[in-house]
């Protein structure tokens, strides 16, 4: 049983388990207006939320899927999506496009 | 680490992948990557709505049980992890806790389902459907299609957890070319139920968390 | 082995591509769709200004969507050699693509039917034209089934060479997926899962063709090996 506990693919459920605990809190309702010293823009706090995601989602890729071990080309890949789908989410959430089709 | 593990025989790593090797099949990774475009799609399309009308994806978002989500994405990690142990012990000449970890995946696996039940029935009950606004018509779809995929997986949890159990009760030490080939088709089921896990690692801050 | 005819049928899959995009999109111009969202005279007057072209271009779809009979009937001669004597799959490939044919002729007879008298009610014509788009967008279950039939005979391909490579089991189960979306748009006017959004028709669209860009190098592959061996 221990050495299940040393493998690194248990290390990475552990952060990945510390990673979940902490967006839970950090996306509670926090009365952030009533705190008058030092509010937190809500901004940031998404922003981190979100990179907090993907970088489960990459942890989740090396370590469950062993992509890790896997050919160049297969984590090149999974590695554009990861920083592709993370970076046009924040782009889109910083910087919101206007309607540019009801079809879209 | 594996000379210090060669004593014992439960989870001696005889396979060791020194060389570059794609997990499962190579087809499987069409599917997934394939599946992972267009849950990425989906993320962007449900970005630039949000973009368009903020407040009411706020007002709406504040509707849904965080807590739901939150465990949900617990049972989803710990069923992966039970899933990666049972593949690691899949490797071994003789199969031990496989079935085990694979039972231990599907009970999560339950779990996520019957959270998922009770949470769409609570919404319901509310009169929230997907008709009611551009968010809960996302959080249907989406949370609907992940579903989909969630009993697909569910289905090949079945599967794995026979072949673990069929390998576990062979007391005779396989050979490596049986391990190989059972590798193939272990690989091939687990990497699938880790991107069901991965695309709820998104849609978890995305629809329940984000301000 | 003759296989002249086998051949013949699966180019059919190639001239039905060509010539439903000629009616559908470049004659009738339903390429961006008519958006749900438009007033009944607005879809009116669509008809009434593009009256011609659209009773020729449905002509020419309605022809071409016969083509995709012959194409579905190659793919499962190529099924019925890897399942051999009771081709279950197979079998409801063939129902599955003959329903497929259906769904593709009708809309083509509905929407030249609201063509046929422009000048009638515009509450009349909006009808038909929900009815046709409504019938061709959401109608996703007989190639859903089609293409999860070919993905679990590829699957079963148990020979040495087999007819398929199993990424195309997995690519076939993958396009099924995608095409359920269309089957939501009968709850929305405007976004992504209306009849013209971006998630319930362009991207099926896309993936619809794709799905005969790939299968056609790989039936004239597997039909020239099955000339090779017999």
């Amino acid at each position: 049983m221990l050495t299940l506990l040393r493998n690194p693919v248990t290390v990475a459920w552990f952060l990945l388990m510390l990673a979940t605990c902490l967006s839970w809190w950090l996306g509670l309702d926090h009365d952030l207006s009533s705190a008058s010293q030092a509010v937190v823009d809500v901004r940031y706090l998404s922003t981190g939320l979100i990179l907090i995601a993907f970088i489960k989602v990459r942890i989740v890729i090396r370590y469950f899927m062993e992509v890790g071990k896997s050919p160049l080309a297969l984590r090149l890949i999974c590695d554009a999506w990861v920083l592709a789908v993370c970076a046009v989410i924040l782009y889109l959430y910083w910087f919101p496009l206007p309607l540019v089709a009801t079809s879209l | 680490m594996n000379a210090k593990l060669s004593g014992e025989s439960a989870l001696v790593r005889t396979v060791g992948h020194t060389k570059a090797h794609v997990p499962g099949e190579v087809g499987i990774w069409v599917f997934i990557l394939g599946d992972m475009l267009i849950f990425g799609a989906f993320f962007i399309v449900f970005m630039y709505y949000r973009g368009l009308n903020p407040e009411l994806f706020s007002q709406s978002q504040a509707m849904l049980n965080q807590n739901y989500g939150a465990i949900n994405t617990l049972f989803l990690l710990a069923s992966s992890w039970f899933v990666a142990m049972a593949v690691e012990d899949m490797r071994s000449k003789q199969v031990r806790l496989a079935p085990v970890f694979f039972a231990l995946a599907m009970f999560c696996g339950a779990g996520f389902g019957v959270v998922k039940i009770i949470e769409y029935s609570e919404k319901i009950n509310a009169g929230i459907t997907i008709t009611t606004n551009d968010f809960f018509m996302y959080y249907y779809i989406f949370t609907g299609l992940h579903f989909l995929h969630v009993l697909i997986g569910m289905g090949v949890l079945v599967f794995l957890w026979l072949k673990a159990r069929a390998a576990a009760k062979n007391k005779i030490a396989r050979t490596d070319d049986v391990i190989e080939k059972d590798m193939v088709l272990i690989e091939s089921g687990a990497s699938y139920w880790h991107m069901v896990d991965l695309l709820w690692i998104v849609l978890f801050p995305l629809l329940y968390l984000m301000k | 082995m003759n296989t002249k005819a086998q051949l013949f049928c699966a180019w059919c899959g190639v001239g039905f591509l060509v010539l439903f995009s000629i009616g559908w999109w470049f004659i009738a111009g339903y390429i961006p769709p008519i958006s749900p969202a438009l007033s009944a005279s607005e879809v009116a007057a669509f008809y009434q200004q593009n009256t011609g072209l659209i009773r020729l271009g449905m002509a020419i779809t309605m022809f071409s969507a016969a083509l995709s009979a012959p194409w579905v009937a190659v793919i499962a001669v190529q099924l019925k050699r890897i399942e051999g004597e009771f081709p279950a799959l197979t079998y409801s490939l063939l129902v599955a693509g003959a329903v497929g044919v259906v769904v593709l002729v009708v809309p083509p007879m509905v929407w030249t039917t609201a063509a046929f008298r422009p000048e009638r009610d515009a509450e009349l014509i909006m009808l038909l034209n929900d009815f046709a788009w409504l019938f061709f967008v959401m109608t996703f279950s007989p190639f859903f089934i089609q293409n999860l039939v070919i993905g679990l005979a590829v699957f079963s391909d148990k020979a040495e060479s087999p007819v398929f490579p199993r990424w195309v089991g997995y690519f076939n189960i993958w396009v099924a997926i995608l095409l359920i979306p269309g089957g939501l748009i009968t709850f929305f006017k405007t976004g992504p899962f209306a009849w013209d959004g971006v998630l319930a028709f362009w991207l099926p669209l896309l993936v619809f063709f794709g799905w005969f860009v790939v299968m056609f190098p790989l039936l004239l592959k597997a039909i020239k090996q099955q000339e090779q061996t017999a």
